[in-house]
């Protein structure tokens, strides 16, 4: 053999250090493939290769034989597992359940906790990658304060290292000040809600808590909270289960939603339908079989007159219909002018396709339209509520309300409340109910107290109704408001912005005052199975590795605060670990009994059995809503058309997805998801792509009413001609996450932002966000 | 081989988790991947289907990159529970012969270690004490399996009868006579730039490699790449055909 050749032709190849040997050998290569050169086989690599740096003399004799047989030997990569810890993650809501190996104090791998009914041993992509981000060297490691008053993008903060006691006093005054001026309207919290935050909010007295999910969700809410009477995050499913999946835009699996993913796989494998209606293929409806490229925004019709054609023949589930539902006959004659003619206009889907889909879905047992936020019925367009009640009517018809291999309800543990467990002193009375995004004005939704991420930026620049003089931001980051840009420029006419993070984002980038707090594996609790509990079942959590940086827990941020603006009263006698342990005591357990657990689990393991009663004023499901019509909302789901359509300036529907290796805007500094995904690019049909001289890999420019942006251009069939695609979680402005920064765009600068007034004329019950309900045009760079 | 992995890229939804965990225990550098997903679509909008590969090492029963490697720095795993491909990184040399030689484009060059060759090496430190791959003990649906040959050929097999009578015409176990890893596929094997079965990669193909052996080599070294190589034994299979029919 030639190979044995090279060997035998130089000296000591075994004995030599490795990098005289690489040099070495490539010298070798020249000199043996001569004859290869010579027959013309030149090649870059060779001519690349051939150079040696330097001659160096080969000390060593040459051997006797050709070393062919060389014995190797197999390493491990394992280190010794010293501890093992239970936690859950907290990348996502689902919460799935680990099991962390830890070695020398050195957390090494995570696993899925088998006994989690949400993981069943198993975590996603994110979950799996987590460890990169408890041990990211660009975590916030000590409090900071900006010394320099500009503020943006590009702009170093000049950040100084301070200590917990000035980071609390800082803020304290700062907060107090605004307070002074503005009344407690003018101190806002942008923070999902928390026990201890909330009980500050109210000692306060503000109105203003503004969390992210009218981006996300609040469209499904707002139509459970109406119709169903139950159900403030209707997101479980018993896909598994499912023998006809009939999907508006639900792509979870794609996304990698873990219990989503591996029920979906399930029923597909078992022999389940889907059909996949979507203006872009994904994996979801590609591994499941019929994928019909519907038009955006025109879900509406395809179901409105499903459920013409579902009442019409008389398919739907009768028992069910009878006894859980109310306002048939009001649906009925509602939707008898929405023929399946009516709708293949609007949708570009042949009617008998239509109707076909209607038959199958009310006559396969269970059938069900699966739900999970920004869907069909999420809060992409402006009539996109009505899609959701749509889901809720459609899946009752056909008796997939909390039944086997439907829509369920979470069997979550019913615990003690804070103010249970701490009856805290008097709250003020609300210094004024009027908030700066106008999210009191919707009758329905208003109450959670969700917050409107789109109208908030215009209301605070134009100072009606006031503005807010300060804020405490916490998990949520710039690039997650519609026009980021924007939201910058309202963000500068706060005179302080508090934030508490993990890592240095955009957010961050803007705070006077930055709270670094620990990792979720960092922490200790429980948490509860949200969003797949067929029983109740609590996940233990306990710190799997010492805290690695300076950080202190939000509750303890804000008890800190507390104390230092003088509200000190209302926690009084608070403690973590005594919230913990009372809850659970009311379940029957204890803190102790928990962390003892051999599975870190808390479980009431209970037959499943579907719900007959629901939670509205009839104790029915309300297919015609009086909630809705008492609230001035249409108490059907009539047709109302989205909002934009192209026109020559803006030509494409714009379309928004999320990749299943990266949370949100949340993961772009983690080095292993990046490794699987580094970056977005603007998806466009390949036919619309050559109609626009784009070939794959031009850097083209997207352009909105709002923004541009510019990124590579992904050239495929999978997509209506007339839609582009961004993936969201990109265009990273912060130096300081240095994995993160430059990497693509965000696509969200785009979206345009909505004034109160127009939130309010939309007319959307869950005052959805409308993230998709605009066009664009795109250019080559 | 008593073990192998059986890849169900009809179960496959493309998440990368097996990717991340992989990276994750076993050092490289930024985007050097022992394992990664990739993308195929076949047909035109709107008849289209989008499916995802796992693209590793295949752990070949006669390697390309085994034969091709001058230093011999890649050699199968001996023993009852081996048979895996493995790269030993003190001998390797980062020539890149291994890169050009393979037919399924697997080997990458580390250039932060001295671009040393980098493959998947099926967690063979595990799998010869008889444990699972990391990858496969990740896999959040289940579409990677890790077990005895036999018993993944048996399910794969089934799998694929099924797959057939709900209209997958094109359902097949791929790598059955030639591979340590897998894939069950429900498209052509080219849509996911796999090499014809049987042939390329059986020992007759390598024995009729042999007879070309300096070009092969020669040609690999010389960048030219194992598919010119494949082409004319293509014609030399083509040949032989139609001389028998004749």
């Amino acid at each position: 053999m030639i190979v044995q050749h090279f060997f035998a032709a130089g000296p000591g190849l075994q004995t030599v250090a490795k990098k005289d040997k690489w040099k070495f050998s490539r010298r070798s290569f020249l000199m043996a493939s001569g004859a290869a050169v010579a027959a013309g086989a030149a090649s870059n690599f060779l001519l690349a290769g051939c150079q040696p740096d330097v001659e160096e003399p080969v000390v060593d004799d040459p051997p006797d034989e050709p070393p062919v047989d060389v014995a190797f030997e197999l390493k491990s990569v394992e280190p010794e597992i010293t501890a093992t810890k239970f936690n859950f993650c907290g990348i996502c809501s689902a919460n799935c359940g680990m099991i962390v190996d830890v070695a020398d104090d050195k957390a090494w791998r995570i696993r899925g906790n088998p006994a989690c009914q949400v993981a069943e041993g198993h975590l996603c992509v994110k979950g799996y990658s987590a460890l990169k981000d408890l041990y990211d060297p660009d975590r916030l490691k000590h409090p900071m304060k900006r010394t320099n008053p500009e503020k943006g993008p590009g702009v170093d903060p000049g950040w100084v290292k301070i200590d917990w006691d000035e980071a609390f006093e800082l803020t304290a005054e700062a907060f107090n000040q605004a307070i002074e001026e503005g009344g407690p309207q003018a101190l806002g919290f942008f923070s999902r809600g928390h026990d201890w935050m909330n009980r500050l909010r109210d000692a306060i007295g503000t109105p203003n808590h503004i969390q992210h999910h009218s981006t996300c969700f609040t469209t499904y809410t707002a139509v459970w909270r109406a119709a169903v009477g139950t159900g403030n995050r209707p997101f479980m499913l018993d896909v598994g289960r499912a023998k006809y999946l009939l999907s508006f835009g639900w792509d979870q699996p794609s996304k990698a939603k873990n219990m989503s993913a591996r029920e979906y796989v399930k029923a597909v494998s078992n022999g389940a339908k889907v059909v996949y209606v979507d203006p872009r293929l994904t994996i979801t409806g590609s591994l499941g079989g019929e994928w019909i490229p519907i038009k955006p925004g025109t879900d509406l019709a395809f179901m409105l007159a499903m459920i013409r054609t579902i009442i019409n023949e008389e398919l739907y589930d009768q028992d069910f219909v009878d006894n859980n539902t109310t306002g048939l006959e009001q649906l009925r004659d509602a939707v008898q002018d929405y023929t399946p003619e009516w709708a293949s206009e609007i949708t570009e889907v042949p009617a008998e396709t239509i109707e076909r889909v209607a038959r199958e879905f009310a006559t396969t047992k269970p059938a069900l339209i699966p739900n999970h936020k920004r869907d069909a019925g999420g809060p992409n367009y402006q009539n996109s509520w009505r899609v959701a009640f749509c889901t809720v009517i459609l899946n009752s018809l056909v008796g997939a309300m909390d039944r086997e291999g439907g829509q369920i309800i979470g069997r979550t543990a019913s615990m003690p409340g804070f103010n249970d467990v701490f009856p805290p002193p008097d709250f003020p009375e609300l210094a004024t109910t009027e908030r700066v995004d106008g999210f009191e004005k919707h009758p329905i939704i208003g109450p959670t107290r969700r917050g409107d991420f789109s109208t908030f930026p215009e209301a605070q620049l134009a100072g009606e109704p006031y503005r807010l003089k300060a804020a405490l931001f916490r998990k949520h980051n710039v690039l997650a408001f519609p026009n980021a840009p924007r939201f910058v420029e309202a963000l500068k006419t706060m005179d302080f912005v508090a934030v508490v993070d993990v890592w240095p984002s955009e957010m961050v980038q803007m705070a006077d005052v930055v709270f670094p707090e620990p990792y979720y594996l960092e922490t200790s609790g429980f948490g509860d199975r949200v969003y797949h509990a067929f029983y109740p079942q609590l996940a233990l959590r306990e710190p799997v590795v010492d805290p690695l940086y300076d950080t202190r827990g939000y509750g303890g941020v804000i008890t800190g605060l507390a104390n230092a603006m003088g509200y000190g009263e209302y926690f009084e006698g608070v403690s973590g670990g005594t919230f913990n342990d009372e809850r659970l005591k009311a379940l029957g357990s204890s803190w102790e009994e928990l962390q003892n657990s051999e599975n870190g689990m808390w479980s009431d393991e209970k037959p499943f059995q579907g719900r007959e009663e629901w939670g509205t004023e009839s104790g029915k499901i309300e297919l015609y809503s009086p909630v809705l019509e008492n609230n001035n909302y249409d108490p059907l789901p009539y047709w109302e058309p989205k909002k934009a359509e192209p026109t020559d300036e803006y030509p494409f529907y714009m379309i928004i997805s999320r990749p299943p290796m990266h949370k949100m805007s949340q993961t772009q500094n983690n080095e292993l998801m990046m490794q699987a995904q580094g970056t977005n690019k603007l998806i466009i049909n390949a036919e619309a792509a050559a109609n626009l001289g784009i070939e794959d890999g031009d850097e083209v420019v997207v352009e909105s009413q709002a923004n541009q942006v510019t990124l590579q251009a992904e050239v495929i069939q999978g997509i209506r001609p007339d839609c582009v695609c961004v993936e969201h979680g990109f265009g990273h402005w912060s130096r300081e996450l240095t994995v993160a920064f430059n990497q693509g765009a965000n696509e969200g600068d785009l979206i345009p932002t909505l004034t109160v007034e127009e939130m309010v004329n939309s007319k959307c019950p869950g005052a959805g966000s409308q993230m998709q309900d605009f066009c664009v045009n795109v250019y080559k760079a | 081989m008593k073990y192998a992995m059986l890849i169900d890229q009809t179960k496959c939804i493309g998440c990368g988790a097996c990717t991340v965990e992989c990276k994750g225990k076993y050092e490289a550098s930024f985007g050097v991947l022992r394992t990664e997903m990739k993308k195929y679509e076949s047909g035109s909008f709107p008849n289209v289907k989008l499916r995802y590969k796992k693209h590793a090492c295949m752990h070949c029963f006669v390697a390309a990159c085994e034969e091709i490697c001058p230093v011999d720095a890649i050699w199968h795993v001996e023993g009852e529970n081996g048979g895996m491909v493995e790269i030993d990184k003190e001998t390797c040399i980062g020539c890149g012969a291994c890169v050009t030689a393979c037919p399924f484009d697997v080997p990458v060059l580390d250039p932060e270690d001295d671009n040393n060759s980098e493959k998947c090496s099926f967690c063979a430190f595990r799998v010869v004490e008889g444990k699972s791959t990391y990858c496969a003990e990740a896999c959040p649906v289940g579409a990677i399996l890790f077990g005895e040959r036999e018993d993944l050929i048996a399910a794969g097999e089934s799998r694929v009868s099924d797959l057939q009578a709900a209209g997958h015409d094109k359902a097949h176990l791929y790598g059955k006579e030639d591979t340590g890893v897998l894939i069950l596929i429900d498209e052509d094997y080219d849509v996911y730039d796999l090499v014809a079965e049987g042939f390329t990669l059986s020992s007759i193909g390598w024995r009729a490699l042999g007879s070309y052996g300096s070009l092969a080599v020669a040609a690999a070294i010389g960048g030219i790449g194992y598919r010119v190589v494949k082409n004319r034994l293509e014609e030399i299979s083509r040949e032989k055909e139609e001389g028998t029919k004749a």
